[in-house]
């Protein structure tokens, strides 16, 4: 009886759990944080934080769609897919940003981080990182 | 002569836009990004012309386009400039110009530098309201977006100072100061007033300062912010309504536009609201024009829904009456304005709209939104119903 209550209790909570837990923050390796607040993050993939706390220069990277761009934005971002691409087409348009580079795939993504300087990005939590650093959210 | 010319360019940069392979390259180890737009719009109206277009029998007069360059040159060293370029009744008529073209240094979040010429910040929407498909509507409101005043405000030669500062749990404060000399145009709605006034301007400068602050929470869609802009104008015109010529100067005394606006964008949802007054004292060289003054008040309701991820549905309710001070009630003293949208976004880079306006009024021959007496032999008439098709693309 203890064993099936303590198991719907742990059914409740993964069900709960939200899915952004599924989702790894990557970086290059040039970025020389280990973790970000969730404000950076925030701040960063809406073009308004071109560098870390701790100095290191940084460029966000999209994914194009699928259940980790979803939850990221979501979670993080607080903007759908259309709004934040409205977003960055307002900055390039006014000349106030760059529209970031975007992957169909987490492999892409993190082929592409891998090889740029200061690249960030974000990927299903199960995805291989070689090349990669996985940064934690404060 | 002009106008063919004018389409060429349009034709050229929608061949260009064509082209998405272009948008980023590398020259010299830098990324250089190029995007671009187009639309093409069509109006149509029961009664009175609008915006010096012959919509009462249907016009396609209503087309633009720009296409921009730009590039990090260091990681806080942004550059890049846009060329724009519109066909609106008997506005601009095709001729290409400089939209933006500036030099940006951001030294820190909270402090950063542009100079060149610059997008003024003013309200939701000063800075992005040449770029339809950012938003709802085929025609913003134009209690506060003129597109026959567009010249007024739009940008100016100069700098901003500008940042971002984050207040953790409550979210983030922007702002923008700037100041600088506003670009001319005489192909604008201010000169094709006046001149059914029988005035014509032979020399008009504006030097303009202003600020922008608005508010962003943490979590949630909401801006909140003001803006206030201080220009000063200057120039010398002739007055043609005696018999021969008579040269004068002009210039502002006063001419502050203070706004206030929120915006909300959430579970498809998207609210936005401004109001606006406008404060104004000109000044005559000539004795027998007296000094004049208005104080016009502008703003406008609106929401939209995203029914379909292809599909959006929206209205708006927006009002100018051009001074407060007086009768609202007269037609030539208000234009009211109430608009139904669709929009079908069919890819990413393309939307088709449909719009109908409901519009009460044409306000008076000095403060023009989009009534002309020129483009109305016949009179104006107090309602006017509009049809407007758009379509864009962009990269």
């Amino acid at each position: 009886m203890k064993l099936r209550i303590a198991k719907s209790i742990m059914l409740v909570v993964a069900l709960a759990l939200p899915v952004w837990a599924e989702v790894a923050v990557v970086a290059n390796p040039s970025v020389g944080a280990s973790e970000i607040s969730a404000d950076e993050l925030k701040r960063v993939f809406l073009g308004a934080k071109s560098s870390l706390s701790d100095g290191s220069a940084v460029e966000p990277v999209l994914m194009q769609s699928g259940a980790a761009h979803e939850s990221f934005l979501k979670e993080y971002v607080g903007k759908t897919d259309a709004a934040l691409r409205n977003h960055f087409k307002s900055l390039v348009f006014t000349g106030k940003g760059s529209m970031p580079k975007s992957f169909a795939s987490d492999a892409d993504v993190v082929a592409y981080v891998a090889k740029t300087k200061g690249a960030i990005g974000y990927v299903g939590n199960a995805a291989a990182a070689a090349g990669v650093k996985r940064l934690a959210v404060k | 002569m002009r106008l063919e010319r004018g389409i060429w360019v349009q034709a050229a940069l929608a061949a260009w836009l064509v082209w998405p392979a272009a948008a980023q390259f590398e020259v010299a180890g830098k990324k250089v990004q190029v995007h671009g737009f187009f639309s093409q719009g069509y109006a149509l109206s029961d009664t009175n012309n609008y915006m010096t277009m012959n919509t009462s029998q249907g016009s396609l007069a209503l087309t633009d386009g720009g296409v921009n360059i730009s590039t990090k040159l260091t990681n806080k060293l942004r550059v890049g400039m846009q060329a724009y370029t519109r066909n609106m009744g008997q506005f601009t008529n095709g001729k290409p110009e400089i939209d933006w073209a500036y030099a940006d240094y951001r030294i820190t979040d909270w402090l950063g530098v542009r100079g060149g010429k610059v997008k003024t910040v003013i309200g939701l929407y000063n800075d992005t309201q040449d770029m339809e498909f950012l938003h709802t509507w085929a025609i913003l409101p134009q209690s506060l977006y003129a597109l026959d005043l567009r010249a007024l405000n739009i940008a100016h030669v100069g700098g901003d100072l500008y940042g971002d500062v984050p207040l953790r749990k409550l979210g983030t404060v922007s702002y923008t100061v700037y100041g600088g000399r506003q670009p001319d145009d005489k192909r604008g709605g201010y000169y094709y007033g006046l001149a059914d006034s029988k005035l014509a301007i032979d020399r008009f400068q504006v030097w303009a300062k202003g600020a922008d602050v608005r508010w962003m929470p943490a979590q949630g869609g909401l801006t909140v912010g003001a803006s206030w802009n201080d220009q000063r104008q200057e120039g010398s015109a002739r007055d043609l309504r005696f018999g021969r010529p008579v040269p004068f100067e002009f210039f502002s005394r006063k001419n502050n536009t203070y706004r206030g606006y929120a915006e909300y964008q959430g579970r498809g949802l998207k609210f936005a609201a401004e109001y606006q007054r406008l404060w104004a004292v000109q000044k005559y060289s000539l004795p027998f024009i007296p000094e004049g003054s208005f104080d016009s008040r502008s703003w406008y309701v609106s929401g939209a829904y995203r029914i379909h991820r292809v599909l959006e549905a929206g209205s708006y309710h927006a009002r100018y009456v051009t001074d407060w001070r007086k009768d609202h009630r007269p037609p030539g003293a208000h234009v009211y304005d109430t608009a139904v949208t669709v929009r079908v976004d069919v890819k990413p880079y393309w939307n088709v709209k449909v719009e109908g306006h409901f519009l009460d009024g044409y306000a008076s021959l000095q403060s023009t939104r989009g009534f002309y007496a020129r483009n109305n032999p016949q009179g104006l008439v107090p309602r006017t119903n509009l049809l407007v098709l758009r379509t864009g693309v962009n990269f």
